[in-house]
């Protein structure tokens, strides 16, 4: 069944991102974004509102998992996932032909940054000094995303079974 | 042979626009740390302020020691090898003398006793020079 279907992709998308903050990294909020893969597979099966649904649930019940639950660092994530998963339908929908699934998984990325850059900016540190970190934020976004764009093709060929959305 | 194949299948599935994408992306990162680079401000002045007005804008590249009134005394500040520091204060902990030289722009040595602030600046600041 369908339904039965999405909370076990939502709970592979939360494991990873609760597994993701127990590697040890240079920058507490620098993350490799896989649980995105999962996102991205969602949204390219089911669609916008489940995609939706799964990034939300995942920032939820992973940051009450590693225990970041309400702090400045949730909100961030959330309307980065959020914004991310919106850029990413769009560019599917719009650039299928031109971006494959890494293409496009960079975009959503990139825009995960670029919003908590911009958030940071606007509540936080109101410096132009933020801006600095621009540069390293697009590298970032690039490895990432292709990291993720790759993951999110295997895994489409793995979950053969999650294709067919009617059975 | 699929493990064979591996990084060439990983470049098969990049289409055209990806490769764009990616080379684009690159390229504006490195322009953009290049150009963020050269507009960088140098940290050039020490802007004292006391009671929350701007009192001495001093150049950080002359050496020079001067006493500053403050709310309960005199701290003597030294400039020396493009670095500030407190050398002394008049307040009961002395925090702001052990806090050590600051030299980059943004840094910041606060004393509260004193009401003492000093803050490294590159930019131009005209209102500073004003007494």
């Amino acid at each position: 069944m369908f339904k039965t279907k999405l909370p076990l992709l939502a709970g592979i998308a939360i494991g990873i991102y609760a597994i993701e903050t127990l590697i040890p990294k240079p920058l507490p909020w620098l993350r490799l974004g896989l649980s995105n893969a999962v996102i991205l597979f969602v949204l390219v099966v089911y669609g916008l509102k489940y995609g939706l649904l799964v990034s939300i649930l995942r920032t939820m019940v992973g940051s009450l998992l590693t225990g970041m639950f309400l702090n400045p660092f949730f909100f961030f994530g959330l309307s980065g996932g959020i914004v991310s998963t919106c850029v990413m339908w769009v560019f599917y929908v719009i650039g299928k032909r031109v971006f494959s699934l890494v293409g496009i998984s960079i975009i959503g990325a990139l825009a995960h940054n670029m919003i908590q850059l911009f958030l940071a900016y606007l509540i936080y540190i109101k410096r132009a000094e933020v801006f600095y970190l621009l540069p390293v934020f697009i590298l970032l976004s690039v490895i990432t995303g292709i990291i993720t764009g790759v993951s999110t093709i295997y895994l489409k060929k793995v979950f053969k079974f999650a294709l067919t959305p009617s059975n | 042979m699929w493990k064979k194949n591996r990084f060439r299948y990983l470049i098969h599935i990049l289409t055209i626009g990806d490769k764009i994408l990616i080379l684009c992306l690159l390229f504006l990162s490195i322009i953009s740390g290049v150009v963020l680079k050269r507009t960088h401000k140098e940290a050039k002045y020490c802007i004292i302020s006391v009671n929350g007005r701007d009192t001495y804008k001093l150049l950080l590249s002359e050496p020079k020691t001067i006493k500053i009134k403050g709310a309960i005394g005199k701290s003597t500040v030294e400039i020396k090898d493009r670095s500030v520091r407190i050398l002394d204060s008049p307040c009961p902990l002395k925090i702001c003398m052990h806090q050590g030289k600051i030299k980059a722009s943004g840094e910041t040595i606060i004393c509260v006793p004193n009401r003492v602030m000093i803050r490294i600046t590159g930019k131009e600041l005209v209102d500073a020079i004003t007494k």
